[in-house]
């Protein structure tokens, strides 16, 4: 009795695995295969995560699919760029970045990708870098801050978050610009920056509004500049950094990108179901209520906005070197 | 008035209760699971964030983190395995209480230090919030450097008078956490040419590796052994369960009450150092310790399960779950990777950290501090209910739990970061544990070293740009001075209490 | 110097002293001697490791020339020998290996089925004992794991 129900237990396992090894995978229609995932190589809680979250409660009624935001933080972004390129390139991992663990680190060392390999499938907003004080600073402006900066050069410290960050790259165009040397006191990140300016511990910091807003608007900080082409809506009164005089416009895009994608009709239907997500009215509401700027875009001018920050992203670099 | 009545009330509801509750029970057993801390079980509930009632959904957030921080002690005092790095200063006593035959005691000491460390730290951010803040923001890299030294500092109080083989311990924790990356730079650094290493070594892989593999080796070492030498046929009589006495290993009052002056040590410091942004759960863990056996009457019992060695660092460790969203509710900075998490689901339901949000939001955010509250108990209640059947888990025989908790350890681990290269540092880790154990070096000063490593480090180079070419920079802030001086004197009566101690043993 | 003189001589202390110079030497060297580690922001990439390796040749020293025992292992941990830690690591690799390559529940069915084999006095005699608690451990991890936690893995060949 025992023996016929071990051998009976012993062919329904061999009839599962058989089932499972040999059952044929029937083609299903992209995307409604799986979730799809968006990696974002950075902690959760950042601009990236909290963008990519207001693109992953919205979308998925115009994709008919759920999409999953997971955060890698590790190894300075790279870990997430691994992974996605770990991945079957069937379009539904894909990856959510600002230039910096992206573009930068690729310039400065050694990566096993190309940014050929990288197909850019939707920008979801765009993050303005921004120069700040203390509010009891004596520098009211940029004008002030060139000439404290050139009565003693190398006196200042400012806080532009993370080495070669999207805050720290404006910051050495402007100085380039300027002709002005100071200290930079590298951190872990934004938050890191704005609690030693708060605390008065350097004279300057770069962050960005989402996160500088609450304490402009207490009475705690004052923004000096912001490095984009026009005015931010979140800081009416602050001058772009044109304005003073000084060409400095390097927004930090949010991009979605695809590696080595198979199919270039899924990246179009997900960049155009995407753009129509975006231009709802509740997703306007979600990205104010979460402080997020969307700028929708997709298609061929993303591809141009994607090589032309390549470039503007090796000639600043040439220019450190120097 | 009213709105704090309407607040009550909203917080009250059956809804709130349910969802928080649910995440105390999740939290604390993904706390108990080595390798998966409460942000994992944060990060996973975010989509729902927006899809619930903000108090449900920022209730149950509170449940998991809470549950978390003392679920992690569970597996530190029953099988010397920290289940989340604030565990880890847990281990030095709790898991020689659980040896000496005591677990549940052990384990409700810690229960209620946590949830008395916990309350104390949720009424400070409650009602001293911004002066708090305002201490906090005291501390620039010069300070924070200090305070690191002074931690450091405490590696000496776990050496348990091996001091040249705890320096030797913490030095190679120092050495570990240097590898891979320049943490102000993050240029690749002592990686020997290895491309995966360039992220570093990541601290749950060794903390996990270092206490758990480690500790499964050698019990699989020895049951090997039993078998070969056919023991195991003498032992296999006596059952599934070693002897153990519930009976004789029960909590009261009294033992609570006689630990008090630890707890509130653990409490103090949590909240204090929680409030740092950047500080972190551990440090105040291993400095509840190192403080609590200062001042205890009883120093020579620490790490010999001594239940005031439990209460301290359970403690400082849950002080911190208030404390951490200090900077985050006084100035929108947060100051932990929860602290982030909690500010992303803030934001996502349109409240945005920062010197306003109060004012700006002012039913929900009391909402949020009456369940701040009353998490800790319904804390202290499911864990109470849980707790006995752990005990009893972790008294069956050790072979029948080794390829259980192997399996949870090394899959715990995977899933916090899916990194293949985390499993073979475990298991480097693993072999390191025993070797370093073997040859009697303690294990605490390790982990301590590898914890406050990257930050000491950023810390002085910060202060020395700062500084520039002015060398005495590191002692011009009278915070500073005053932990050095802090450093020697402990260092002068800890080495008096330790030689003490260790000529009583 | 015959052998039972080194063996005197060679305790754990000395054996672990040693090793730990052997690590501050190899250490120092592969900084001192591997040229610019990256921009020089202040002190530098290479200052703080470099004092880590210095300390770790004192502590080396010191434990080289203490005077004492040499403290023998003692409690359980004398029970570890390469055989047993080669057994269990090798064993942990192989079920991380098939986890990924084969499938969760079945690694999970076959590595708690050796292992308990193996700590099982006659593992044959007790089968039923060793099925049913392969069994219990399986369907916790897979409640754990795959249920709750919902496990990243890559998509394996079977299950």
């Amino acid at each position: 009795m025992k023996k016929s129900i071990i051998l009976f237990l012993i062919f329904i396992m061999l009839f599962s695995i058989s089932i499972f090894a040999f059952a044929e995978k029937a083609t299903v229609e992209f995307p409604k295969e799986k979730a799809i995932r968006l990696v974002v190589p950075f902690g959760a809680g950042g601009g990236s995560d909290i963008a990519s979250r207001v693109l992953a409660s919205v979308a998925p009624e115009f994709i008919d699919q759920r999409i999953d935001v997971v955060c890698m933080p590790g190894a300075g972004g790279q870990e997430a760029i691994n992974f996605v390129m770990q991945q079957p390139t069937d379009g539904y991992t894909l990856l959510m970045t600002d230039y910096g663990p992206f573009i930068m680190t690729a310039l400065t060392e050694k990566v096993n990708y190309e940014f050929a390999d990288w197909t850019p499938v939707f920008q979801i907003a765009e993050a303005v870098p921004t120069f700040f004080v203390h509010a009891d600073s004596p520098i009211k402006s940029v004008e002030d801050w060139v000439k404290a900066a050139k009565a003693a050069p190398g006196s200042l410290t400012i806080a532009p978050g993370r080495y070669l960050s999207t805050p720290h790259l404006p910051l050495i165009l402007f100085e380039n610009l300027a002709g002005i040397e100071e200290k930079h006191v590298i951190t872990t990140g934004g938050s890191e920056a704005r609690a030693f300016v708060l605390g008065k511990k350097v004279d300057l910091g770069a962050s960005f509004p989402s996160t500088l807003g609450p304490l402009i608007k207490s009475g705690d900080f004052r923004a000096l500049g912001v490095c984009s082409e026009e005015r931010v809506a979140a800081l009416p009164d602050t001058p772009t950094m044109k304005e003073c005089g000084y060409d400095v416009v390097l927004p930090a895009w949010m991009v979605v990108f695809a590696y080595k994608s198979e199919s270039e009709e899924n990246i179009k239907f997900l960049g155009e179901k995407f753009t129509e997500a975006l231009n709802t009215v509740s997703a306007k509401a979600l990205a104010d209520k979460a402080n997020v700027v969307l700028t929708p875009n997709t298609g061929e001018q993303l591809e141009h906005l994607y090589n032309q920050t390549i470039k503007n992203l090796k000639d600043i670099l040439a220019s450190v070197e120097k | 008035m009213d709105i704090l009545l309407v607040a009550i009330h909203n917080a009250f509801s059956a809804s709130v209760i349910l969802y928080t509750a649910f995440g105390v029970f999740l939290g604390v057993t993904i706390g108990a699971i080595p390798g998966l801390s409460g942000d994992i079980g944060i990060a996973l509930l975010l989509p729902f964030v927006y899809k619930v009632a903000p108090a449900c959904s920022l209730g149950m957030m509170l449940g998991i983190y809470k549950g978390s921080i003392f679920g992690g002690s569970i597996t530190a005092i029953l099988f010397g395995i920290p289940g989340t790095p604030a565990a880890a200063a847990t281990v030095e006593d709790g898991y020689k209480a659980k040896l000496n035959g005591h677990p549940q005691q052990a384990l409700l000491t810690a229960l209620y230090s946590s949830v008395t460390g916990d309350i104390f730290s949720d009424m400070v951010l409650i009602f001293l919030a911004i002066p708090m803040a305002g201490i906090a923001l005291n501390f620039g890299p010069v300070e924070f450097f200090a305070l690191y030294i002074f931690a450091l500092m405490l590696i000496s109080l776990l050496t348990r008078g091996k001091a040249v083989k705890g320096l030797a311990s913490g030095v190679i924790g120092l050495i570990i956490c240097a590898i891979g990356m320049d943490p102000m730079l993050g240029t690749p650094r002592l990686n020997f040419g290895i491309e995966q290493l360039r992220g570093g070594i990541s601290l749950i892989p060794v903390l996990v590796g270092i206490f758990a593999v480690s500790e499964l080796i050698i019990q699989f070492s020895k049951e090997w052994h039993d078998i070969i030498t056919k023991k195991l046929e003498k032992i296999d009589q006596q059952g599934t369960f070693s002897k153990y006495n519930i009976d004789k290993d029960k909590m009261s009052m009294k033992i609570y009450f006689s630990n008090l002056k630890a707890t509130m040590i653990g409490a103090l410091t949590g909240t204090f150092i929680g409030a740092l942004p950047g500080a972190g759960s551990s440090i105040a863990a291993y400095v509840s310790y190192g403080l609590a056996r200062r001042f205890s009457k009883h120093a020579e019992k620490f790490g010999h399960g001594s239940l005031e060695g439990i209460a301290a660092p359970e403690a400082g460790n849950n002080a911190t779950c208030g404390a951490t969203f200090i900077p985050l509710f006084a100035f929108g900075i947060p100051g932990s990777g929860i602290a982030a998490i909690f500010g992303a689901a803030l934001i996502m339901q349109g409240i945005t950290p920062g010197p306003t949000m109060i004012s700006e939001n002012t039913l929900i955010i009391y909402t949020l501090f009456v369940t701040l509250i009353y998490a800790n108990f319904i804390n202290l209640g499911i864990s109470r209910l849980l707790l006995p059947l752990y005990a009893r888990v972790s008294m069956m025989k050790t072979r029948y739990l080794i390829p259980a908790i192997f399996i949870i350890a090394l899959l715990g681990t995977y899933t916090s970061r899916n990194s293949v290269i985390d499993i073979w540092v475990l298991l480097i880790a693993g072999i390191l544990g025993v070797v370093l154990k073997k040859n009697d070096f303690p294990l605490g000063p390790l982990v301590l070293g590898y914890i406050i490593g990257p930050g000491m480090e950023r810390s002085l180079r910060q202060a020395l740009i700062i500084g520039g070419e002015d060398r005495f920079f590191l002692f011009k802030s009278p915070i500073a001075i005053g932990l050095y001086v802090a450093t020697i004197v402990f260092l002068l009566l800890i080495y008096k209490v330790v030689k003490k101690s260790d000529k009583n043993l | 110097m015959n052998k039972v003189t080194i063996k005197k001589y060679l305790t754990y202390d000395r054996i672990s002293g040693l090793s730990l110079i052997i690590l501050g030497i190899i250490g120092s060297s592969h900084i001192i001697f591997s040229g610019k580690w990256g921009k020089n922001l202040g002190l530098g990439a290479k200052f703080m490791p470099q004092i880590y390796f210095i300390l770790i040749l004192i502590t080396g020293i010191l434990l080289l020339i203490k005077k004492g025992e040499g403290d023998k292992p003692q409690g359980i941990v004398i029970f570890v020998n390469i055989r047993s830690v080669l057994l269990f690591i090798g064993l942990g690799i192989l079920y991380f290996l098939f986890v990924l390559k084969v499938g969760l529940i079945i690694s999970t069915v076959i590595y708690t089925l050796s292992l308990y084999s193996l700590l099982t006095n006659n593992p044959l005699k007790n089968r039923k004992q060793i099925c049913i608690s392969s069994t219990i451990v399986t369907i916790i991890v897979l409640t754990l794991f795959e249920i709750m936690l919902h496990i990243v893995l890559p998509i394996p060949l079977l299950f």
